[in-house]
């Protein structure tokens, strides 16, 4: 190896839904990396690990992929690097093919189709627990013979369910290394003979009982029932944003007590001065604001993967095809927008597996309509501080209703707008849709925390760096120019934030927002949740008691008229401003013009419900 | 292969097993639809494979789950289209079996292709199975 590092580039691939990602986690543990190939988002999962024997290893985890021959842009990139032809990737030394050993009949096709690419191979029979409990005999020795590559099995969910492959990897290696290979893009005819060629290996090695699918089907029966389906759906997402609400609330109390801690620990240590000011009121008030979100974003994905892991979602996508594509949107597009619902921007991502052009525009388009996470601090603070916290019927959180019915809002809007760009995108001929449903299964809790850990490792990141330079940026806009000795009003008053906000007021008071809102909508361009910090930071250092452990709920309550809070919600319903979502809009679309065209009738749509909401609210409560 | 007791597989009634008697191809030679054939034989819609419909959504029982293997794959309906099958009648359990197009109110509307949806799907492309329609009716 002439490489540096001397560790063997090893790539697991494989179809969906086969457990290879739980496969990677299993022998990478925490030491992975998730970034992009270069130039496009996919994302590039790579991890580590070390044999016994001392050999090192970086893990490729390669996107699923039912065949080479690419049907989207993961699968492109699957080919791409098995090839060697993907800049910036070198060709794998060792491909380990990840197989569902209860599906061999879907999975082997891919792996005869890769052996002819001629690398290394071992080939990973995973789940073969489960396989066992089917009663499925596998004959080791002669599907190795059939396949001539080294066969194992492993259990991704276990500890230690991967020993053999591991066992095996190194005797698995060639000498040298074998010259790379074309790929001749194949036709029915020769994938048909290949079909007949994994139905032969089966037959030869593989005995089978006849499945017994009666326990899937039997729920499968009323999940995918038009009208049953349909209210479990509903049901399993109201629970979903019930429980993010509610379970959440103590740990952000927690949260919330040691922010307050922190700061008048610091207030008491520190001498007076900007220091202080800037520790206290900028970072520690301002990140603190943002950081109380995290468990109501944890509970958000641990539902997320957890129905992505149990098999659901692409029944809900299968659900929701039909109504999807009236609006000229596919039943795939539900996993991008339902990711949305976290962050916009893994929407946007997500929506590369929208294999049709115009059906992953028209999803990149509206997925900033979905509520995401960083809408939540600013949807909690006002509806805690506005909202009465009764129980209506008996059951229902009022809180929490409110809640519901803004997602249901962008929702609604977000059909509403696919709806007219359908009529505005000259529509082709149908597009298929072309989704597995794979057997359901138990979410394992490994695979969970790793994906929980991961999305908390992301967003604590970006508290840490781009919301924390904003708030020192704004604590700085906020602080200076210093008031004059004879000042009778707070102190940002005389500010440049001050001055920023006064002269933004102009376009916003027709919608009822008062200059601190327009102070906080200026960094909230960054990352919307930064809002909040900002009306954080704005209001502690404008209350005469500069306590930042005082709650900004109560202050808000006594400050805005309730027409402003529910202008401010509705103008948050579409609120245009997150710079990173239009940068990734950009990358992903390749041209300034969608993003602008986004950002406009964001804007527009915003600007028009605040307007709506304010005249109605004002109208009603006789303001 | 294809012969007079082939239906198009999303003619299939929900919970009869059937077997596939012709697998896709694309005959318009359109790249999408070249595309679209090969994918549904990678994921393996052969001759001879044993699929049946587990669900359909409502209205128009358009996409259906169809198990094949033991995986089930969502198809709209002009992947269904595609594929050809015999039912089987040995197979499929008589409790199983629905009646096609339940949510659907008269077959007759919600079923036949109109004009607009064989021009959509290429024309010449798909011969209607010959009975199939009339035998359920």
């Amino acid at each position: 190896m002439s490489s540096a590092t001397l560790a063997l580039r090893l790539a697991l691939l494989g179809n969906p839904n086969c457990g290879k990602t739980a496969l990677f986690n299993l022998l990478t543990g925490s030491r992975q990396k998730v970034a992009n190939y270069p130039g496009v988002t996919v994302d590039r999962k790579e991890g580590q690990f070390t044999t016994p024997s001392g050999k090192h290893f970086r893990v490729l985890d390669l996107p699923g992929a039912y065949s080479l021959n690419a049907a989207s842009a993961d699968e492109q990139i699957t080919r791409e690097v098995v090839l060697g032809t993907l800049a910036g990737e070198e060709r794998p030394d060792l491909i380990v093919c990840v197989s569902d050993a209860t599906n061999l009949r879907l999975n082997l096709r891919l792996v005869l189709e890769v052996r002819r690419l001629g690398l290394p191979m071992v080939l990973a029979l995973n789940m073969t627990d489960l396989a066992k409990k089917r009663g499925i005999e596998i004959d080791l020795p002669a599907l190795q013979r059939e396949l001539g590559m080294p066969v194992v099995e492993t259990v991704a969910v276990q500890r230690g369910g991967a020993s053999a492959l591991i066992a095996r990897l190194e005797a698995a290696l060639p000498a040298e290394r074998p010259p790379p290979t074309g790929w001749p893009s194949p036709d029915i005819a020769e994938v048909s003979a290949t079909q007949r060629e994994v139905r032969r290996i089966l037959a030869a090695s593989v005995r089978e009982p006849a499945l017994d699918t009666r326990v899937d089907e039997r729920i499968d029966r009323v999940v995918l029932h038009p009208v049953w389906g349909m209210l479990i759906l509903a049901a399993t997402l109201f629970l979903m944003f019930q429980a993010v609400f509610s379970w959440a609330s103590l740990p952000m109390e927690w949260i919330k007590a040691a922010v307050g801690a922190l700061g008048s620990l610091l207030g008491e240590r520190l001498p007076d001065g900007i220091l202080r000011s800037l520790l206290v009121d900028g970072v520690v008030a301002g990140v603190g604001s943002v950081l109380i979100f995290l468990p109501q974003i944890l509970i958000l994905f641990f539902f997320i993967l957890a129905l992505e892991d149990s098999g659901y979602l692409p029944r809900a996508a299968f659900l929701l095809d039909r109504l999807m594509g009236k609006v000229g949107l596919s039943g795939r597009s539900f996993i991008p927008l339902l990711s949305s619902f976290a962050c916009a921007i893994p929407g946007i991502l997500a929506a590369r597996t929208v294999a049709n052009w115009r059906d992953r525009l028209a999803t990149i388009m509206i997925a900033p309509l979905m509520t995401c996470s960083a809408r939540l601090p600013v949807y909690a603070l006002i509806i805690g501080a506005f909202i009465p916290d009764t129980t209506v019927a008996g059951v229902f959180n009022l809180q929490g209703l409110v809640l519901f019915f803004l997602y249901v809002l962008g929702v609604v809007s977000a059909l509403a707008v696919a709806g007219v760009l359908k009529l505005t995108l000259s529509r082709g001929a149908q597009h298929p849709l072309l989704l597995e449903l794979p057997a359901y299964r138990w979410p394992h809790a490994r695979n969970l925390m790793i994906g929980l850990l991961e999305r908390a490792r992301i967003f604590v990141t970006r508290v840490g760096s781009i919301i924390l330079a904003l708030m020192v940026i704004l604590w700085f806009l906020s602080s200076f120019p210093a008031p004059p000795a004879d000042a009778s009003g707070p102190a940002i008053q005389y500010s440049y934030a001050g001055m920023l906000g006064r002269a933004l007021e102009v376009v916003f008071a027709p919608i009822g927002f008062n200059w601190q809102i327009s102070i906080a909508l200026v960094p909230g361009m960054a990352a919307r949740e930064v809002a909040v910090g900002a009306l954080g930071t704005v209001y502690a250092l404008s209350a005469a008691g500069n306590d930042v452990s005082e709650q900004l709920a109560p202050m808000l309550a006594a400050d805005w008229p309730l027409a402003t809070a529910y202008a401010l919600l509705a103008w948050y319903v579409y609120s245009p401003q997150c710079l990173s979502t239009l940068a990734v809009v950009r990358r992903e679309t390749n041209s300034w013009r969608y993003p602008l065209l986004m950002a406009g009738y964001l804007f527009a749509l915003a600007y028009a419900a605040a307007f709506v909401t304010y005249r109605v609210a004002l109208l009603v409560t006789g303001g | 292969m294809a012969g007079n007791d082939s239906i198009s597989l999303f003619d299939l009634p929900i919970g009869q097993e059937g077997k596939v008697s012709r697998a896709p191809v694309a005959c318009s030679g359109a790249a999408a639809e070249r595309e679209l054939a090969l994918r549904l034989v990678e994921i393996g819609f052969i001759e001879g494979e044993r699929v049946r419909v587990v669900a359909r959504t409502h209205p128009g029982g358009d996409p259906l789950a169809v198990r094949i293997g033991s995986t089930m794959f969502a198809l709209r309906r002009c992947e269904a289209e595609q594929v050809l099958v015999a039912p089987l009648n040995d197979g499929g359990d008589a409790l199983q079996r629905e009646p096609m197009h339940a949510f659907n109110g008269p077959l007759s509307t919600a079923a036949a292709p109109t004009p607009k949806d064989v021009d959509r799907f290429g024309a010449g492309r798909r011969q209607p199975a010959p009975g199939a329609r009339e035998r359920r009716a």
